[in-house]
């Protein structure tokens, strides 16, 4: 090989190995803590809990769903419960036919905060296309119990909470930025991937440890 | 020192033109995917003027083919003149005046500024003449031979 193919090949091997390094570099630096005002947000958990998760997320979401599924009885289990934590959601819907679930999730906290989270996990369980679309919002309700129906009836047809899933969107639109996508994990305003409970583990316990 | 020699001897200037597309590539895949900077629509149309250049004249300069500075020169060109223009609106903000608020990056907003007056579009432009001074050095040297 001549010494001019020599030197291109070279060349772009260190163009495409500075990118690699950069990737790489990049990766590993912790993300910048943001403040997160939350006041407002269905949330559960100890209200004095030195560490905060807020979750970002739309019903109708697969990966919310993993997450919800998977991940959160885990956190739950180990943090929420003993106190450690505080969890705080932030509904979205910005997927087609996520606003109604929204809509009655969020008469759900308002009317019957205990009963918040049994109904979106209730509703998760439902698959996207089969059930949540036949099975009414009220009939999901009904299993849950302790959920005032008639209200949430009122609500679902008046569609009572729209403007506010129009801020929630808005709010977390300016705290994602290009970035947006759900669900989205903050561990007292760092971003944590959700992917895997071992993952929010260690971000929590760090920051238990640094509180301490 | 054989080695230097020899290395003086080749004919860089389609080479050079190509680091200079390939680091500018970088550059702009660094900003905008690693560190998350939202590219403007002036970016982009900056960025489908290098990011081919960056292949093609790699390909060129790999196989000493000087034709291909023909091919390159349009989208030099055609980089440098949105490069200036973005410069020049990032420079005097009320040439990018709009009546309307749009979604996006704001294109008179600079994302960084030296001394003053350097900014990225000033740097893509700088480099864009540049790659432009240099095809036109490959394709006199391709005359010539």
């Amino acid at each position: 090989m001549n010494m001019k193919k020599t030197l291109v090949l070279s060349t772009a091997a260190i163009g495409l190995a500075v990118l690699l390094f950069g990737a790489v570099y990049e990766s590993f630096q912790d993300s910048k803590p943001i403040v997160l005002e939350t006041v407002g947000f269905p949330s559960i958990g100890n209200r004095t809990a030195k560490v905060e998760v807020v979750v970002i997320e739309d019903f109708l979401c697969s990966n919310c769903k993993e997450f919800t599924q998977h991940v959160f009885p885990q956190i739950q289990t180990r943090y929420i419960e003993p106190g450690q934590v505080r969890f705080t959601i932030v509904p979205v819907a910005f997927i087609s036919g996520s606003k109604p679930i929204a809509n009655a999730a969020l008469e759900v906290f308002l009317s019957s905060p205990d009963r918040f989270f049994p109904f979106i996990e209730e509703i998760l369980a439902y698959s996207r296309d089969e059930k949540v679309e036949g099975i009414s919002l009220i009939q999901i309700a009904e299993k849950v119990g302790g959920i005032d129906l008639a209200r949430l009836q009122d609500c679902i047809d008046s569609d009572c909470h729209y403007w506010e899933l129009e801020k929630n969107l808005q709010w977390a639109q300016a705290v994602m930025g290009k970035d947006f996508g759900t669900p989205a994990l903050y561990v007292n305003g760092k971003s944590t991937s959700t992917r895997t409970f071992e993952g929010v583990q260690e971000r929590v316990e760090q920051v238990l440890n640094e509180t301490h | 020192m054989k080695l230097i020699k020899n290395f003086l001897h080749l004919d860089l200037a389609l080479y050079l033109a190509w680091t200079v597309a390939l680091s500018g590539t970088v550059l702009s895949l660094y900003f905008g995917e690693i560190l998350g900077i939202e590219p403007c629509n002036l970016c982009w149309y900056q960025r489908i003027c290098l990011f081919p250049l960056a292949i093609i004249l790699g390909i060129g300069a790999y196989r000493d083919d000087r034709g291909i500075a023909l091919y390159a020169l349009p989208l030099a060109v055609m980089g440098v003149l949105f490069a200036l223009y973005h410069t020049l609106g990032q420079w005097i903000p009320s040439l990018f005046r709009s009546s309307v608020c749009g979604h996006g990056q704001d294109c008179g907003i600079p994302v960084f500024t030296l001394f003053g007056f350097i900014n990225f579009p000033l740097l893509s432009a700088l480099g864009f003449v540049l790659i432009l001074i240099l095809l036109l050095l490959a394709r006199k040297n391709g005359t010539k031979k």
